[in-house]
């Protein structure tokens, strides 16, 4: 089975692919590899690579623009994992507010 | 990415002190123990949900790493850290899933 939200947080634990992704997200119409590549400080040819990357992992997907490929942004790939996180931010608040109370209850007794 | 999780307490005691508390799985949940060695299981639980675990690493006042999964959830791997600071220690904790991949398996796919 395949683990989507592993795979979004690999996806996105690369700094590269996050300003992609982030740029996609910025532009309802969409970007191409070459668009991307204006500003960028990396290659097209691995800019090309990140999207591909992304579209895997449904973070993206595609339209063809002629004879370029068109990039959008889905914000539906990430709910999973954005999900994730929120449950376990909220577990691990109570959980340090119950360490945080045990240490100091014992702080105070002795 | 390392940590995906990522929180931070201090609490007003050295680390040996904060370290006694950290070990004991009792603050993870409502009920659990562990075996804090390398290589030591255990379990905690925690609102009807129990999670099974396996001690990874163990270095005494200043780091603790185990892996933790329940029937209803999908691993992940915890990294509890202690660092003296002026005002007695900082707890760090960082979590991410087991099964996060290497890049290079997204790549390949």
């Amino acid at each position: 089975m395949r683990d989507t939200i592993s795979d979004v947080f690999a996806a996105l634990g690369d700094r590269n692919r996050r300003d992609i992704f982030d740029q996609l997200l910025e532009d309802p119409n969409g970007r191409t590899a070459t668009e991307l590549s204006l500003d960028a400080t990396i290659s097209r040819q691995a800019i090309v690579k990140h999207l591909q990357i992304l579209v895997r992992v449904d973070l993206a997907s595609t339209r063809r623009d002629g004879k370029e490929v068109r990039y959008f942004a889905r914000r539906d790939g990430a709910v999973g994992a954005s999900q994730w996180l929120d449950e376990r931010s909220v577990a691990w608040d109570q959980r340090l507010a119950a360490l945080d109370e045990k240490v100091r209850t014992s702080s105070r007794r002795s | 990415m390392r940590d995906i999780l990522y929180r931070e307490l201090e609490v007003p005691c050295s680390a040996d002190e904060a370290w006694t508390h950290v070990i004991d799985p009792s603050w993870l949940g409502e009920d659990g123990e562990w075996d804090a060695v390398a290589g030591g299981e255990g379990w905690v639980t925690s609102e009807g949900d129990t999670r099974y675990l396996v001690v990874e690493e163990v270095e005494e006042a200043r780091r603790f790493v185990y892996r933790w999964a329940s029937f209803s959830d999908e691993p992940s791997r915890v990294e509890i850290e202690l660092e003296p600071v002026p005002t007695g220690t900082r707890i760090s904790i960082s979590e991410s899933p087991l099964q996060a991949r290497a890049m290079a398996s997204l790549c390949a796919r």
